[in-house]
């Protein structure tokens, strides 16, 4: 701030004179507090007004001495401090007490502003606190289900290998080769299959890729009549343990389909055949 | 020199007046009772209510001492505080009860009958020195605790002007006060 020009502002004059309101008379004390030269010139304002004032001095009659002298005596209880020391104990609790009560709001006042402030920013950090544990919670939520949802699969996953692994070690299950034909003379396909459990597994040891408008289906030749065991998963070259609802198969053939397989095999596109 | 003794010399008095030494408050009264009770008068204009003032004050100031704090301003301006707003609340009870704007302005014109402080005799002649319109100004502030605003429209007179003098008066108050302890100085040495 510009204290020069809060001097000549006529602000301390008019606080000196007496003039000044209730919030003028808060910032002049507050401000003489804060800057030496206001101070210095408030101090200087009211040596003149205290000069000033010396000069309508005027004795008071001296009995009015006399009064007061008296009254004070009888004031506060204050004793003469030469008087016995006991007394003089008296005397300064009595002060004290005096003052501690009005200490005691005064300090009540400052404490209850401060508290409530802490309480403010306490409540604030809480509230941000809370905020973040909140985020927090939500993306660990996000994470678990995600968690949940790969361990899922993984278990799926390995079940599914597990039963493979079953079939595949298993005595009762035949290994069947599938030869390529002229289409494609060095493709090559096993299926094995368990007769008891009705369940088989295609490996596909050597087989073009399909284009993404087909896909490779497997057959059941019964009695020279082809019934449809499912699409070959593109990607899969070990498939996963099918069930077939088949108890006697002649031969296993794969054709190549349209994508999504067909009801009666193209056998153009006849790629492996081999005779159970 | 003088001003650091007084200093001094007031804040022992102040410490002992504050464990409840009355011989010390004795001291305080002796020292001030004449420059409070001329204020308090001039204030009031009547002897007995100023008597009672004077008393009501000073059984104040015994009081209160405790609340006094030397860093917040001389002991002097903080006494004649209590003794000015005092002496105001007392002067617009009666104005009150006398129902007095005739009494008031009376009161400015009427010349006033005190009596000087032997003291200080020939400084009422420097003081009338300080111009009219801003005694006036001071009287209306200082000893009638009208507000600028008040004054203004008491005396008619723009608040501005009102300001600009109440500003330029204690100014003038000061180099005066420079004045006088200067001839003091020259007739002394």
């Amino acid at each position: 701030m510009d204290i020069k020009q809060y001097i000549e502002s006529g602000i301390l004059e008019n606080y000196v004179l007496g003039g000044a309101s209730s919030q003028e008379i808060r910032e002049v004390e507050c401000l003489s507090s804060i800057y030496p030269e206001i101070k210095t010139e408030l101090s200087s304002l009211q040596e003149s007004m205290e000069n000033y004032v010396q000069t309508l001095a005027v004795s008071p009659p001296p009995e009015i001495k006399n009064r007061i002298m008296m009254q004070i005596k009888n004031t506060k209880n204050i004793i003469k401090p030469d008087n016995t020391s006991t007394l003089k104990v008296d005397k300064e609790q009595n002060v004290n007490s005096g003052t501690s009560i009005s200490k005691f709001y005064k300090y009540g006042l400052a404490a209850s502003v401060l508290l409530l402030v802490s309480l403010f920013a306490y409540q604030f950090k809480l509230q941000d606190t809370l905020n973040r544990n909140n985020t927090e919670l939500a993306e660990l939520r996000d994470l678990k289900e995600l968690n949940t949802d790969e361990t899922k699969s993984l278990i799926e996953s390995i079940d599914k290998i597990k039963q493979r692994e079953k079939l595949l070690a298993s005595s009762s299950s035949n290994s069947i080769s599938l030869a390529g034909t002229d289409v494609s003379p060095d493709s090559k396909v096993r299926v094995v299959w368990n007769k008891s459990t009705s369940e088989i597994v295609i490996i596909q040891d050597e087989l073009p890729s399909p284009t993404a408008k087909t896909q490779y289906q497997l057959w059941g030749l019964v009695d020279g009549a082809p019934v449809s065991l499912g699409t070959l998963d593109k990607t899969e070259l070990i498939s996963e343990v099918r069930k077939i609802s088949l108890d006697k198969v002649d031969a296993f053939a794969i054709t190549l389909e349209k994508d999504g397989g067909s009801e009666t095999p193209n056998l153009e596109q006849l790629y492996v055949i081999g005779n159970t | 020199m003088v001003e650091s003794t007084t200093k001094t010399s007031n804040q022992l008095l102040i410490e002992k007046i504050k464990t409840g030494d009355t011989e010390s408050f004795s001291t305080l009264y002796d020292k001030y009772s004449g420059a409070l009770y001329g204020l308090i008068l001039k204030i009031v204009k009547q002897e007995d209510l100023a008597q009672d003032i004077l008393q009501e004050c000073f059984v104040k100031i015994w009081e209160k001492i405790d609340t006094y704090e030397i860093g917040k301003g001389s002991l002097f301006t903080w006494m004649l505080n209590i003794c000015r707003n005092k002496s105001i609340d007392s002067l617009r009870k009666t104005q009150r009860t006398t129902k007095g704007n005739d009494t008031m302005k009376n009161d400015l014109s009427r010349p006033t009958s005190l009596e000087i402080n032997p003291d200080i005799i020939g400084l009422r002649d420097i003081l009338s020195n300080l111009s009219e319109e801003k005694r006036i100004i001071i009287e209306y502030l200082y000893f009638k605790g009208y507000t600028q605003k008040e004054t203004s429209e008491e005396l008619n007179i723009p608040l501005g002007t009102v300001k600009t003098r109440s500003r330029t008066a204690i100014l003038e108050l000061k180099d005066y006060f420079t004045l006088i302890l200067a001839s003091w100085i020259s007739s002394n040495i």
